[in-house]
């Protein structure tokens, strides 16, 4: 069975250049404009990796990743942070959320499949 | 791997468009007097809109994009920071650039040549933007209290050129040599260092002998600059990641090249060998993470402060491509012809229930109609909010104060007006502004405040929306125009004009008063392509002017202009249609006037009101007279104006789907579409506007001989 992955951003083009390179190597891939509608999404779906962005209206996600952790199910979830490299408090605060890794942007598609494969298998 | 992200690449254009806009929105209001609050969080969402489409445009390599971005995105940061304090000047570069970024986001996702203007224009924007960045204190005001406390490290003190140069690995394949662009750098600069790297080679039976490995920085000192620099690898930048540090780097540039490059350790290994970057800044660079941190669970730590966002509007919106909509209102069209006719149907067959089951569905249908009809509506705000920008332009080129109030945003109407009616609105703005609107010295001997008014104003009334443009300027000089129009030869001397139409001779075509011509007008072309376009519209455009008080521009436009609800007559055999919302009342002419009343005659007495007529049997040179039919008259109003039309027999109201007419009839006036009945014939639209004008021209002329 296809792994599934949440992508978590505001900018509609960044989302679909990730689904499209996500989805080209075989994953299913579920989208969130922001926090709030990401949260709406973890209702008992198997979501095996979160990919956030940070900075994002209603809800940023630091705060996602933080209530995303609340939640029994996605407790473990891995969940990769995307940055600007101007962001590097954010880093910290995204680890103490419970972030596992982060990738800064601009990053090429091909990057974050080797990011995702790596995550996916640990 | 390749992937194709065209499909990206436009939802990255509109969102990009979409964002800068917002961008241009936010500086627009920042220049109006906002609370300190406000404003940091306007220029929160300005910096996140820009930081958007940087992201977006770094992935999709369009480094153009990111470069100028990366420049406003730091600006703005610093503003944030407030060691940059936002001026006009900053402002006004804020929304060039946010144009010159629109401009190679479009350039860019056609993947076509970006042109030397806008080239030029960017490099003019990143100096100013450099500038404030080297030393904002010069540029902020004297009387603020700016902190101290400058970012410590947001330049690096490099004294020596760093590049980082990773070609494809197509590179070969292409016919490109990396090392011919080296030893050219090689003879141009001094003292060239080059470490190669073979990171991106992971395992041996993968290897591709046609497929490029390698990757390079470079370390040199040269007194030319960036863009000579960067000139030296324009013919392989398509073919590679290229950057340039040049001395004293930006700082943040310098630590995302070092980790794009990847290998951190080594970089800072041969940094440190060069000497050319102090231990700080090196350590700097160091305390990083790589871009996958080590696994390692943390469990969340609660009580840190939550972030609030907010964006400056959010829509929930479904973008449908224009065309579509189209042809499902033309659909729609064909299925209220259709069931007319199906009505029409039942209705002789006499079955009542399937005469209430039509009834049923002819509700239904009337409703989808409203409902897609309503799917072509939008707000004028938008294009409104669009003569902010030009209001401001256009009064700081001139050296004029005008503020802009917008009053009726949330007006509707149909997406073709919003379109053609946006660059008329933008002719009689100018013009406003140029003419109307005095100088700040003018207005101040005149008792008038400092900032002209300009007022645009939007709403519905009797079936059409009116457009107000109004200005508190110096109003239209009617002798002034007079002159002018009798040099033209628009008029003769000798001719007497009511007040409206001289006011209107300022949409003939050719006419102007200015004496100077000015780039924003003044050559005369423009005001009467402002009334042609409205016509063609089948609006109306009509001014109103006070010396010394102001003057006011009211265009006119129907509601829709593909379905309306008709109300539709015979005349001699022949069905016609007008829009139902310029129906007065409907009256037997032979019960309010006596037919010896009106021979020979243009008006009717009615209610002791004159009303001007037109018989549209003699409009239409019908001659055979009918003398048994008691002929009605319809009393149609457009604008101020009414007049009565006196035709032979009412059909009632009619939901009419507006067939556009050929070529042939363009110059047939008083006609303006035609529709099909349910009986399959054709039935002529008439232009209610026109005929309202041609009877009241009759009744001027036979009366006032007299």
């Amino acid at each position: 069975m296809s792994k599934t992955i949440l992508i978590v951003d505001d900018s509609d083009s960044l989302r679909q250049v990730v689904n499209i390179a996500l989805s080209g190597a075989g994953y299913t891939i579920i989208e969130a404009c922001d926090g709030k509608d990401a949260l709406s999404k973890l209702t008992g779906l198997k979501i095996h990796l979160i990919i956030s962005d940070v900075n994002m209206p209603n809800m940023n996600g630091i705060e996602f990743v933080k209530q995303a952790k609340q939640i029994a199910q996605y407790k473990f979830t891995p969940v990769i942070m995307l940055t600007t490299e101007n962001q590097q408090h954010m880093m910290e605060e995204g680890k103490k959320a419970g972030a596992k890794a982060w990738m800064v942007k601009p990053f090429k598609p091909a990057q974050m499949l080797q990011a995702v494969a790596k995550l996916l298998s640990m | 791997m390749s992937i194709d992200l065209s499909a990206a690449v436009s939802t990255f254009v509109s969102e990009s468009k979409e964002l800068l806009q917002d961008m241009e929105d936010g500086l627009l209001e920042l220049e109006t007097s906002l609370i300190d609050e406000q404003k940091s969080e306007v220029i929160n969402s300005i910096f996140r809109a820009i930081h958007t489409i940087k992201g977006s445009a770094g992935i999709f390599g369009f480094t153009r994009i990111v470069d100028l971005t990366h420049l406003v995105e730091t600006t703005l940061d610093e503003i944030r920071l407030g060691t940059i304090t936002l001026d006009n000047r900053l402002i006004s570069a804020l929304l060039s650039s946010r144009d010159v970024i629109e401009t190679l986001v479009v350039l860019s996702a056609q993947e076509s040549e970006v042109d030397s203007h806008t080239k030029n224009k960017a490099k003019d924007l990143a100096a100013i933007f450099n500038d404030y960045l080297d030393d904002p204190h010069s540029h902020a005001m004297p009387s603020e209290i700016q902190p101290t406390t400058q970012a410590p490290h947001n330049r690096a003190n490099n004294t020596l050129w760093h590049i980082f140069f990773i070609p494809n690995e197509n590179v070969y394949r292409n016919g490109l040599d990396p090392f011919a662009f080296i030893n050219f750098l090689s003879k141009e600069v001094i003292d060239l260092h080059v470490n190669t790297y073979t990171k991106t080679l992971n395992t041996t039976d993968m290897f591709d002998p046609e497929s490029n490995y390698l990757s390079f920085h470079l370390c040199f000192a040269s007194n030319k600059s960036e863009s000579e620099i960067a000139d030296i690898f324009d013919f392989i930048k398509t073919e590679a990641i290229i950057k340039i540090l040049a001395p004293k780097a930006h700082f943040p540039d310098l630590k995302a090249a070092c980790y794009e490059f990847g290998d951190v350790a080594d970089i800072l290994n041969m940094l440190r060998n060069t000497n050319s970057i102090d231990d700080t800044v090196l350590k700097a660079i160091a305390d990083n993470k790589d871009y996958i941190q080590d696994p390692e669970p943390t469990q969340s730590t609660a009580g840190s402060p939550s972030i609030t966002h907010t964006k400056l509007h959010q829509s929930k919106t479904l973008r449908v491509e224009a065309l579509k909509l189209d042809r499902l209102i033309d659909q729609v069209g064909e299925m209220v012809i259709t069931g007319a006719r199906t009505n029409l149907l039942a209705h002789e067959t006499g079955n009542e229930t399937l005469i209430e089951a039509m009834a049923l569905l002819e509700r239904l249908v009337e409703n989808i109609r409203d409902s897609s009809l309503k799917l072509r509506m939008v707000q004028i705000g938008e294009t409104f909010n669009k003569f902010k920008r030009v209001v401001r332009d256009i009064s700081q080129e001139l050296g004029k104060e005008v503020e802009l109030t917008i009053e009726g945003a949330d007006t509707e109407l149909d997406k073709t007006f919003v379109e053609k009616v946006s660059d008329p609105l933008m002719h009689i703005i100018r013009n406003a502004i140029d003419h109307g609107i005095e100088p700040p010295h003018v207005r101040l001997a005149n008792n008038k405040s400092v900032p002209g008014h300009l007022k645009l104003k939007a709403y519905h009334d009797s079936g059409s929306i009116v457009i107000e443009i109004s200005d508190d300027g110096c109003g239209l000089d009617k002798a002034k125009i007079l002159k002018r129009a009798t040099e033209k030869g628009l008029i003769s001397a000798e001719q007497s004009l009511p007040d409206k139409e001289i006011n209107l001779l300022i949409f003939a075509p050719g006419f102007t008063t200015a004496e100077n011509i000015t780039n924003i007008s003044g050559r005369g072309v423009g005001m009467d392509v402002v009334k042609r376009n409205i016509e063609s519209l089948r609006g109306s455009v009509e001014v109103e002017s006070e010396p010394g008080v102001g003057s006011t521009i009211l265009i006119r436009l129907p509601l829709t202009l593909s379905i309306i609800d008709g109300f539709m007559f015979s005349v001699h055999n022949d069905n016609y249609v007008i829009p139902l919302d310029t129906v007065v009342e409907c009256l037997e002419l032979h019960e309010v006037v006596a037919e010896q009343d009106i021979q020979d005659k243009s008006y009717i007495n009615l209610r002791t009101e004159v009303l001007p007529f037109i018989r549209l049997r003699a409009l239409f040179g019908i001659e055979e007279r009918i003398a048994h039919t008691r002929e009605s008259l319809v009393i149609v109003q457009f604008g101020t104006l009414r007049a009565g039309l006196v035709v032979d027999s009412l059909k009632g109201e009619f939901q009419t789907v507006v067939k556009p007419l050929g070529r042939l009839f363009e110059g047939l006036k008083c006609i303006s579409g035609a529709t099909i009945l349910g009986s399959g014939d054709v039935a002529i639209i008439l232009d209610v506007s026109a005929l309202i004008k041609s009877a009241i021209a009759v009744y001027e002329t036979l009366e006032f001989k007299q």
